[in-house]
């Protein structure tokens, strides 16, 4: 799970540190963010509100293409109930050909359809997938039990970052980019 | 652990007036020429406020089965409203001398229906079943406070005091596990049968098998809306339990205004599974009920409104992810939501009885709805006074507790 400001870009310079404790990893996002330092990216084994919280981030644009897929989803739905009954002249129980109540159920799941299917493709384009390359700052570790949290920064702040996050709970700090 | 103080200041005064006032106003109707009209707003207060009381114990239970910890900080406030369950009860009771003026078969008998659809087998019916879900609804609050209230003694007791209970021995605790099961079972099962004998038994002539199941989670949908306004105006001052917005996270309103925007979605979904049954048989026993309530004026205009209120609106802004969070938006929308509901159960009532072409909207509805408010606040008030506002001795509360001091802590 990848949570970022900014875009990865390969070849930045900046600091890592590796937490093995959410408190600890939320504890230096505070400190890092008070002093105004940009974190670029945090790494984390699961989803996290209280990262993305900590963060500030937006909340996911996602949810906008699930609502698009949705509406278009009953639209479709509609339409295509109409066009049948209107080319066909389905005419059933005495009912008009146009008869809303029933075209309800073939919106609702068109609405479900288009939903689910807008928020798979959402999630491709927004994660950038498919990815062959990891990131170079990537360590396997946080895919298993630990978190990490990149720092850009320019080369005289280097040290006072790694400080910052050794005092903040870091296991490891680790120099990247140069 | 933090003790809450709260107060209910001048609403006492409101709460009671309007209580005094629907009082002298439901005496004065059914002692006049309009008995008839006084005694179906009596049923649809009746169904409405019990409505909430029950299902808000209900929300209660569901917590318990489902051992959610999000909704903990609101347990007390739904027990409050739960507190009008013993007064539902007795209020029930009270129909009973309106039997005549309500249910159409008591002066014309219906044929062959005569076993099920008389005074004496409905009041009985009803009654064992309003009892007992009653009885389960107090013992499940009553076991929740009493715990506290031991906790609470035990921590303020005078030097005797103990290492806390394990969750696992206290038996307050293991008695609301054991009951919440039992209550969410018999809400089902009593108001399938209050829908049926007490609202589908005015037309006694029509039938729809779901009717039990949407008349119940209707029910559950407007309790949710009052539990929705109630921890929404906890955050206002002058509020009820206003000391509770110290505690309460944007999350928990979320998460509540999620559950109302689900059984929103629920109700409307059972309204219309049954519309479309009824439309697409088109059998006249049973269209007759919606082609009055749907397509004749004067219901037309108002059962559009309902479905507005109740339903569209509600609909359109829960989906909304900052209106969830945000009590100022909360407030308004929870009171449209009880207001529809309120307007829906006038209209699955009024139709069957008042054959006249107006609709009886007035100042009489008004004042005894007015009545049944202060009932409602006045216990619900009472309630929260005299008890704790947090369930300190839920051990599901507490270790939301150690959740909310964390999330407090890290300035979130």
């Amino acid at each position: 799970m990848l949570m970022k400001n900014g875009e990865i870009d390969e070849k930045k310079q900046g600091v890592m540190g590796v937490f093995r404790d959410m408190e600890w990893l939320l504890h230096a996002i505070k400190n890092i963010k008070e002093r105004n330092v940009k974190i670029d990216t945090v790494f984390s084994p699961f989803f996290s509100h209280e990262v993305q919280e900590a963060l500030k981030l937006q909340p996911s644009p996602i949810r906008y293409f699930a609502l698009a897929g949705g509406v278009l989803g009953i639209l479709a739905g509609f339409g295509l109930a109409s066009y049948a009954h209107l080319e066909w002249k389905f005419i059933t129980s005495g009912k008009p050909v146009l008869s809303w109540i029933s075209f309800f159920v073939i919106a609702f799941e068109g609405c479900i359809l288009g939903g689910v299917l807008a928020t798979v493709i959402g999630m491709i384009v927004k994660n950038r997938l498919f990815h062959f390359r990891l990131p170079e700052v990537y360590d396997s570790r946080f895919s298993q039990d630990q978190f990490g949290l990149f720092v850009t920064c320019q080369e005289a702040e280097v040290d006072e970052v790694s400080m910052l996050l050794r005092d903040s709970g870091a296991e490891e700090v680790r120099v990247v980019g140069k | 652990m933090i003790a809450l103080r709260k107060g209910l200041g001048p609403w006492w005064v409101v709460f009671g007036l309007l209580l005094l006032t629907g009082m002298v106003s439901f005496f004065y109707g059914i002692a006049g020429p309009d008995r008839q009209r006084t005694w179906q707003v009596y049923l649809i207060n009746f169904l409405f406020w019990s409505g909430i009381a029950f299902s808000a114990t209900v929300f209660v239970a569901i917590l318990n089965i489902t051992n959610a910890r999000w909704g903990r900080p609101l347990k007390r406030l739904a027990e409050a409203l739960g507190a009008f369950t013993p007064v539902a009860f007795l209020l029930f009771w009270v129909l009973y001398f309106g039997s005549e003026s309500i249910f159409p078969w008591v002066r014309d008998p219906v044929q062959g229906r005569e076993s099920w659809l008389n005074t004496v087998s409905l009041f009985t019916r009803n009654g064992i079943g309003l009892f007992l879900l009653t009885g389960v609804s107090v013992a499940l609050i009553y076991c929740s406070v009493r715990g506290d209230l031991k906790q609470i003694s035990r921590q303020t007791g005078s030097g005797r005091e103990g290492p806390p209970e394990e969750p696992s021995n206290d038996p307050f605790w293991h008695a609301q596990v054991i009951l919440s099961p039992i209550s969410a079972i018999l809400f089902c099962f009593v108001f399938s049968l209050v829908a049926f004998d007490l609202v589908m038994s005015l037309d006694p002539h029509w039938t729809s098998t779901l009717f039990g199941g949407y008349y119940f989670i209707g029910s559950f949908y407007s309790g949710l809306a009052a539990l929705t306004l109630l921890s929404g105006l906890s955050y206002r001052p002058g509020g009820i339990a206003t000391e509770l917005k110290k505690i309460l996270r944007p999350r928990h309103l979320h998460d509540l205004g999620k559950l109302l925007f689900g059984f929103c979605l629920m109700t409307g979904y059972l309204f219309y599974t049954q519309f479309l049954v009824i439309w697409y048989g088109n059998i006249p026993e049973e269209t007759h009920y919606l082609i009055q309530r749907l397509y004749r004026m004067p219901w037309k205009t108002l059962s559009v409104i309902i479905l507005l209120m109740a339903f569209g609106v509600p609909f359109i802004l829960l989906l909304i992810r900052r209106i969830k969070m945000k009590p100022e938006a909360l407030i308004p929308l929870s009171v449209l939501i009880l207001a529809g509901m309120w307007l829906e159960r006038f209209l699955l009532v009024v139709p069957s009885l008042s054959k006249g072409q107006e609709v009886p909207l007035g100042l009489t509805e008004v004042l005894i709805t007015g009545g049944f408010l202060g009932a409602m606040g006045l216990t619900a008030g009472l309630f929260l006074n005299r008890f704790p506002l947090l369930p300190l001795s839920d051990p599901l509360f507490q270790e939301e507790w150690k959740r909310i001091q964390g999330e407090m802590n890290h300035g979130s």
